[in-house]
């Protein structure tokens, strides 16, 4: 039952990925600059033979339709075609900087699960305390900066001023770590390389922090308003009626409810951790996918930014599907 | 069994002190119902928070005594109201609906009490269900859903509260109250929500237990013909003040209080010749408010000067009926 309407929603996404691969097609073909001209600026001066050539090789030479009719075609084959500028098949361009972006898109949503769910509880139960009102200013502080410049100010604080955590990338070269899966922190468990775990974390902290404040600000908000309002109801009174201790009744009766909304925008936010990341990634020089895309963007990669765009609406498809699996889980009430 | 002495319970508002308890008197003997009714408002659900200390905050049990089977429940250690709570006194609610965890299914919230003390590993359990403590605590409440009238419970074993109907709700906080063998029932107007078929089910369903078990009953309510057909003595309470309190058939046929006389007209008859309802005039005072002397002296048909200048005693009618009146003959309490 539920695995048949798992499939239907899979299914129902095709048209929408579609949709959007044509989308993002004409956008790029519509946004002036030339991909030629732009190459060819670069190396210098050249002949028009030449640039003609590369045009054809990249087959900007054909009407529209041809180019959308190869680019539909190749994609239902699964080819994402080849960068014209890096000259790699996109999709080994996408499969490379992949894993930097999950590995940062799983410390923001750490951050905004493991510090924000606590923080909320402790807020709503101890209502109008010191913490709560503390910590609810650092979430609407939260909530109100912009990731450009709150990255500015941690790498300002703790990497210039303080140097406890490093500014810049994923990992020295000096650590020199053997990759595997392409996720730093699992090669360096895997390789039992501890020094290499460690620097990968200091490295993940930052921009973690960074892509993760916002939403961590808002499930904390959350969380401690479902809360109070859950500790108000009334199975709450009969949980205590029972001889439950305080904590079992937070924490068992009280949680499951208030967790039910805020699950819901944790699992939505997971598609923008992923897709939603490239001021983050620019700041810290983050070599993920979002800076991968920016730079394409910029040189007019048709190919390269196509195949990022589908993979970014895929992980947001594959999102709002998980979102509402858990929420069936979550909530007995819905199905889906 | 039970016995309550000069309970008070306030609640600080921004409006002033609202004694939403005020210095009330009660007793139950072992396996008596006894009805507590009132209006809406006047401090019956608060008294029996109180007794369970689960006045909530603002709120503060002030004074008095709550006397449990010898001890003084007031100055017992939260510990120590934690394992009475749910297994000596258990609470029945007032609205099903919202009384259920939406999210645990029903057997496992009918365990659930079953599991916070232990229950399974006594030795009267143990020798019924087993020695295996998950085995026993589903027959046990398997047991207990069948024993309040929830039909094929082994499927409802593991439905979702949504799943049930407000009776079969009810039910399932009856099966919660239950679990344990409690010795004194706390109903707090159970048939409130419930439509009057199943309000008529659910209460012979508490009357049963009354008499299966032994079960000390309160019974909220504001309803004087339910008091009057289950309980055998009724307390009346006005505005955080018990004003009256006897044996039902005392109460019922020979009030002392304006306000008990008063409600008891105010109940349409179907039977005898036709009268017209006669309403009690004014509304429930502000407990904010409240300045000395008789609160139901504004709206009381009787009312004299002496009524508001000082806080009216209770007097003893007769035996073991109690009225709180300036007008009532007797001696004070």
């Amino acid at each position: 039952m539920r695995l048949a309407r798992i499939l239907e929603r899979i299914l129902v996404a095709i048209p929408v990925m579609l949709g959007v691969a044509i989308v993002v097609f004409f956008f790029m073909r519509l946004s002036p600059g030339d991909p030629v001209d732009l190459m060819m600026g670069e190396a210098g001066s050249v002949s028009p033979r030449e640039m003609e050539a590369l045009a054809r090789e990249f087959r900007l030479d054909e009407p529209l339709h041809m180019q959308l009719y190869h680019f539909l075609t190749d994609l239902l084959r699964g080819d994402l075609g080849n960068s014209f500028v890096k000259r790699k098949p996109v999709a080994r361009l996408v499969r490379e900087h992949l894993p930097a972006t999950i590995e940062l898109a799983f410390g923001a949503l750490i951050i905004s699960l493991v510090i924000a769910i606590p923080i909320g509880i402790i807020s709503a139960v101890k209502q109008h305390s010191i913490l709560d009102r503390v910590s609810m200013a650092g979430a609407f502080l939260g909530i109100s900066m912009p990731a450009f410049w709150m990255g500015i100010v941690l790498i300002l604080v703790f990497s210039v001023f303080w140097h406890v955590f490093p500014s810049h990338g994923r990992l020295p070269f000096a650590v020199g770590l053997k990759t595997i899966t392409g996720f730093y922190t699992i090669d360096s468990i895997l390789t039992g390389n501890w020094s290499a775990l460690a620097s990968t974390l200091k490295h993940l902290f930052l921009p973690s922090l960074t892509l993760g404040a916002g939403t961590a600000a808002t499930v904390a908000r959350m969380t401690r308003s479902s809360m109070l309002e859950v500790l108000r109801q009334d199975y709450i009174v009969l949980a205590r009626a029972k001889g439950l201790t305080e904590y079992a009744v937070v924490v068992k009766h009280a949680l499951r409810n208030a967790l039910i909304p805020t699950v819901t925008i944790v699992a939505l936010q997971i598609g923008t951790f992923l897709g939603g990341n490239m001021i983050v990634e620019t700041v810290f020089g983050w070599p993920g996918l979002g800076r991968l895309v920016v730079d394409a963007i910029q040189r007019r990669d048709f190919p390269l930014v196509q195949g990022a765009v589908i993979v970014y609406a895929l992980t947001f498809v594959a999102a709002n599907l998980l979102a509402d699996i858990i929420y069936t889980f979550v909530n007995p009430k819905i199905e889906l | 069994m039970l016995e309550i002495k000069n309970l008070s319970t306030h609640f600080p508002t921004e409006r002033g002190l609202v004694k939403a308890v005020n210095n009330v008197s009660l007793s139950l003997a072992k396996g008596e119902i006894l009805g507590l009714v009132g209006e809406s408002g006047c401090g019956k659900s608060m008294t029996l928070l109180s007794i369970l200390r689960l006045v909530p905050f603002p709120g503060k049990i002030v004074g008095g005594e709550v006397t449990f089977r010898g001890c003084n429940l007031l100055e017992k250690k939260p510990a120590e109201m934690r394992t009475l709570r749910g297994q000596d006194i258990a609470m029945v609610f007032q609205d099903p609906m919202t009384t259920l965890n939406p999210v645990f299914r029903v057997g496992e919230q009918i365990g659930e009490s079953l599991r916070i003390h232990g229950a399974m590993g006594k030795e009267s359990f143990r020798r019924k269900y087993g020695e295996n403590r998950k085995i026993a605590e589903r027959k046990r409440v398997l047991e207990l859903m069948r024993e309040v009238g929830i039909p094929s419970a082994e499927e409802r074993y593991l439905e979702y509260p949504h799943q049930f109907s407000g009776g079969m709700q009810q039910r399932a906080l009856i099966a919660i109250a239950l679990s344990c063998n409690p010795k004194l029932l706390l109903a707090d107007e159970p048939t409130t929500a419930l439509d009057v078929t199943i309000q008529a089910q659910i209460l012979s369903l508490l009357e049963q237990i009354n008499k299966e078990h032994g079960t000390g009953i309160i019974l909220v309510t504001h309803d004087l013909g339910v008091a009057a057909e289950f309980c055998q003595r009724i307390a009346v309470m006005y505005a955080g003040s018990l004003v009256e309190i006897g044996p039902t058939d005392v109460v019922i046929e020979d009030p002392q209080h304006p306000y008990t006389i008063g409600l008891l007209r105010s109940i349409p008859k179907i039977t005898g010749k036709k009268e017209k309802i006669k309403p009690i005039f004014g509304n429930v005072p502000d407990l904010a408010g409240l300045a000395g002397g008789c609160p139901f002296a504004p709206r009381c048909d009787f009312v004299e000067d002496a009524c508001y200048s000082r806080d009216i005693p209770m007097r003893q009618i007769t035996d073991n009926h109690q009225v709180r009146c300036l007008n009532s003959q007797g001696q004070n309490v």
